[in-house]
């Protein structure tokens, strides 16, 4: 049975609070800076530092908001400037990481990362439909034998996806 | 790995914010202020006050402004690395810790390289070899470190040091290089002094230390995926590097965010029985005598310290260990 090519993207609903983190952190950064040029040359670095981090953020939330994530019978590819492909038999490792601020680690986000060929190709949880880029995954783990890390399968199964029992103990 | 370091920084933001405003209450909680502790102490020394003199300081130092302007002053301050001024030595603050802030730093860092090297090797001897004869010997040491207070042990120290060896192991050089620019005989004095408050200040973190490793390596070595592992003939080396030592590892990573400010208290207790030059008996003293710029923006130092460190432990965990917990959740 084929599998059809499916598109995902990164709506602006699920990008803006990246955007505004983004815009809060350069702001408040930037705030010292004036009175920071020709003081402490440690706490300039800091700043400029702080400033150039969150300017990267921001311009890396406007990267993914601008690409197109697709995967079919194939392989998956991410369209877009870095847009990368890898063709599912190409992939060494699947691993699926999970993130969050808060002590209490709720409140998260995924991020799927798929690699070989010396490439790694990454994917957030906030991209629309994500649950359905990530059955796609799963079908191709199962279909090619691909090798998941153990804190993926772990975090796969969060989600309520459960892959085949091969690990990477090479 | 980007979107993590951008959330979590600005998270930081309004904790040092808050942190800054409660070590301002604290500095200004006392009654008075700096200068009615020099006054109470001039009068107790019989000496006249000059209140026109007083009231020329208390202006001079902005203790007459309202306590918001003096915050702002301080917090706006710090923000371009001006630490403020210290009533007591008369000097900027970042002055008057000058050197003592080096030697905290050495001091601390190899404390903490010391309980390293010592608890990692043996914690992961104990795990591995649980309930052997060596296991039960360094669980016994352990808990003797964990349970002796360092101030005792350095006191304990001192007393064998000058009753059976006649030397004094105090101080962090021999007392000609007091106040003496670094060199290499000073450096060298350093190091022959250095061993002493490393292994004071080093014991009781080891021992915890190795009980912990054992006790993560432990649970880890009993999973599922480590007996899969074993069965398929992997290397006990490479079983054991491969995963369940780096998920073992967490408590030492975790404990980068209280390892940074002890960098530079300097372990104060210790440093007064041993008489070191480190900076913990200088924030005892600014305390003590209210000088509430040098105390406060040491305060704030070791906090933000801790802010940091929990930065590096929290992305330190992210990169080696990002697991979801039980009952957590993902948004879109």
């Amino acid at each position: 049975m084929s599998v059809p090519e499916a598109r995902f993207h990164y709506p602006l609903r699920n990008l803006w609070p990246d955007y505004a983190r983004a815009a809060a952190g350069f702001a408040l950064t930037m705030l010292p800076l004036p009175n920071a040029i020709g003081g402490n040359v440690i706490v300039l670095t800091i700043v400029l530092a702080l400033a150039f981090l969150f300017g990267s953020f921001g311009f890396t939330t406007f990267l993914r908001h601008k690409s197109i994530v697709a995967a079919d019978e194939q392989g998956i590819w991410i369209t877009g400037l870095w847009g990368k492909a890898l063709r599912w038999d190409e992939i060494a490792e699947v691993d699926m990481r999970y993130f969050s601020t808060r002590r209490e680690k709720d409140k998260g986000w995924m991020q799927l990362r798929l690699s070989g060929k010396g490439q790694k190709l990454k994917v957030d949880s906030n991209l629309e439909d994500f649950d359905g880029l990530i059955r796609h995954v799963v079908t191709a783990i199962t279909r090619h034998d691909l090798v998941v890390t153990p804190i993926g399968k772990e975090n796969l199964a969060s989600m309520n996806k459960t892959v085949p029992t091969r690990e990477d103990t090479a | 790995m980007l979107s993590y370091l951008a959330r979590r920084i600005l998270v930081m933001i309004p904790t040092l914010f808050a942190i800054s405003v409660l070590v301002f209450i604290i500095i200004q909680l006392p009654p008075g202020d700096y200068l009615t502790t020099y006054i109470a102490e001039l009068e107790a020394q019989g000496e006249a006050v000059d209140p026109g003199k007083i009231e020329f300081l208390r202006q001079q130092y902005g203790l007459d402004k309202p306590y918001w302007e003096q915050y702002m002053i301080w917090a706006g301050g710090m923000l371009i690395g001006d630490f403020g001024y210290s009533f007591a030595y008369d000097l900027p603050v970042d002055q008057v810790v000058g050197d003592r802030l080096y030697l905290s730093f050495l001091l601390s860092f190899s404390t903490i390289i010391f309980t390293w090297i010592v608890a990692f090797p043996i914690g992961i001897y104990s795990a591995t070899n649980q309930y052997s004869w060596g296991d039960h010997g360094m669980t016994l040491i352990g808990f003797l470190g964990l349970a002796t207070p360092n101030f005792l042990l350095a006191l304990v120290l001192l007393y064998l040091g000058k009753v059976y060896f006649g030397t004094s192991i105090g101080g962090l050089m021999d007392p000609e290089y007091l106040d003496q620019p670094m060199s290499t005989e000073k450096f060298l004095s350093i190091l022959e002094h250095l061993w002493v408050p490393v292994v004071v200040i080093g014991t009781s973190g080891t021992a915890g230390m190795i009980r912990r490793l054992r006790a993560n390596l432990l649970d880890e070595l009993q999973k599922q995926y480590v007996v899969t592992a074993r069965a398929k003939g992997l290397s006990p080396i490479r079983l054991l590097t491969k995963y369940p030592l780096r998920m073992a590892l967490n408590p030492f990573i975790a404990d980068i965010g209280n390892l940074l400010p002890q960098v530079v208290s300097g372990a104060a207790i210790v440093s007064l029985v041993l008489s070191l030059p480190t900076t913990g008996p200088m924030l005892i003293e600014a305390l003590q005598a209210q000088d509430m710029y040098l105390a406060g923006s040491f305060l704030m130092f070791l906090a933000s310290l801790t802010v940091v460190g929990v930065l590096i432990s929290d992305l330190a965990l992210a990169a080696l260990d990002p697991r979801i917990r039980l009952g957590g959740g993902t948004e879109q």
